[in-house]
């Protein structure tokens, strides 16, 4: 359950950015550019601003047993997750208004 | 109590052209608090960083208990490690931090420091140089792993809060392997039950203190 709570913490540090990143594409091209760019290039951003910024605090997780390749993947499938929630809930809204 | 045993065997690192480790062999078990000193430049950090993995080195070999492990996260399930810089994400409260890095029953014992006790409401940005090293330092020494690298523990330690740290790691050492470097070399010697010296990419295993000044990392009068 720890390590959940782990890879949970880092995909929330990853969300502003990629967040952010994907803003624009919503604005421009709807639902399916925000989607697209928040599991792609949104979530890439985030990681590479966090290994130029913020690389030491890997060492937090590392220490708590999870490995880069762990964070990433666990942290990605958060991501997609939280898409399909957020998507879900856009349409859902669009229906009833 | 079981006696747990790291081997690094055979860590070979070059730098471009130049050695930085040759055919390194270390061996620490339980009860253990290895101190590992050497002149800067000497190799300390970059070995302790292939022990962790987050160093490739040209060559390796690393047992846990006669295991060799080639993962880095087979690696990370055994060692904990203390990097130099400050590595506890900044936004984090220190209560998060320390529900992320222990397990349930050990918080309270945790919260059991008066040091601790006094940063418990703080966020990690809140803390200063020195109580955030501490608190590095005591969540390490408390996780679950089996062995401890400290890199630098002392820096930015204020001599009280040095002698606290090593209080602790003497406390732990009954249950874990633990290797220090650091550059205050009376503080680790202080602390050490072997002493290891890095000269020229390659270690020795000293049998007493004296020797620091033989091998020349020390002069006449500074033991």
């Amino acid at each position: 359950m720890r390590k959940v709570l782990n890879v949970f913490a880092f995909f929330k540090s990853t969300l502003p950015i990629s967040i952010a990143v994907s803003l624009f594409p919503l604005f421009l091209g709807g639902l399916n550019s925000f989607v697209l760019t928040f599991l792609t290039f949104g979530f890439i951003v985030s990681l590479a601003i966090k290994e130029i910024y913020n690389k030491s605090n890997y060492i937090f997780y590392f220490n708590n047993g999870l490995s880069k390749g762990q964070l990433w993947l666990f942290s990605y499938l958060m991501n997609v997750i939280f898409a399909v929630v957020f998507a879900s809930l856009v349409i859902v809204l669009r229906r009833l208004f | 109590m079981k006696i747990n045993t790291l081997e690094i065997d055979s860590v070979q690192k070059r730098f471009d052209e130049k050695s930085v480790l040759t055919d390194v062999y270390l061996k620490c078990e339980t009860c253990d608090i290895i101190g590992l000193l050497g002149r800067n430049g000497s190799g300390k950090s970059t070995l302790l960083k292939i022990v962790f993995g987050i160093q490739n080195a040209d060559q390796k070999f690393i047992r846990v208990n006669g295991v060799i492990k080639n993962k880095t996260s087979d690696l990370l399930q055994d060692i904990s490690y203390l990097h130099q810089d400050n590595f506890i994400p900044s936004n984090f409260s220190v209560k998060k931090a320390v529900s992320l890095s222990l397990k349930k029953e050990n918080v309270a014992s945790f919260y059991a420091d008066e040091m601790i006790k006094l940063l418990k409401g703080k966020y990690i940005k809140q803390l200063s140089g020195g109580e955030l090293r501490y608190l590095e330092i005591k969540l390490i020494l408390s996780n679950s792993s089996k062995f401890v690298l400290l890199d630098e523990p002392y820096n930015g330690l204020s001599p009280i809060m040095a002698e606290k740290t090593n209080e602790l790691i003497v406390e732990n050492s009954q249950r874990k392997g633990i290797i220090i470097t650091d550059h205050n070399y009376e503080t680790v010697i202080q602390v050490a039950t072997k002493l290891i010296l890095m000269k020229e990419g390659k270690v020795h295993h000293l049998k007493d203190k004296t020797e620091l000044i033989e091998k020349g990392y020390l002069s006449e009068g500074m033991l």
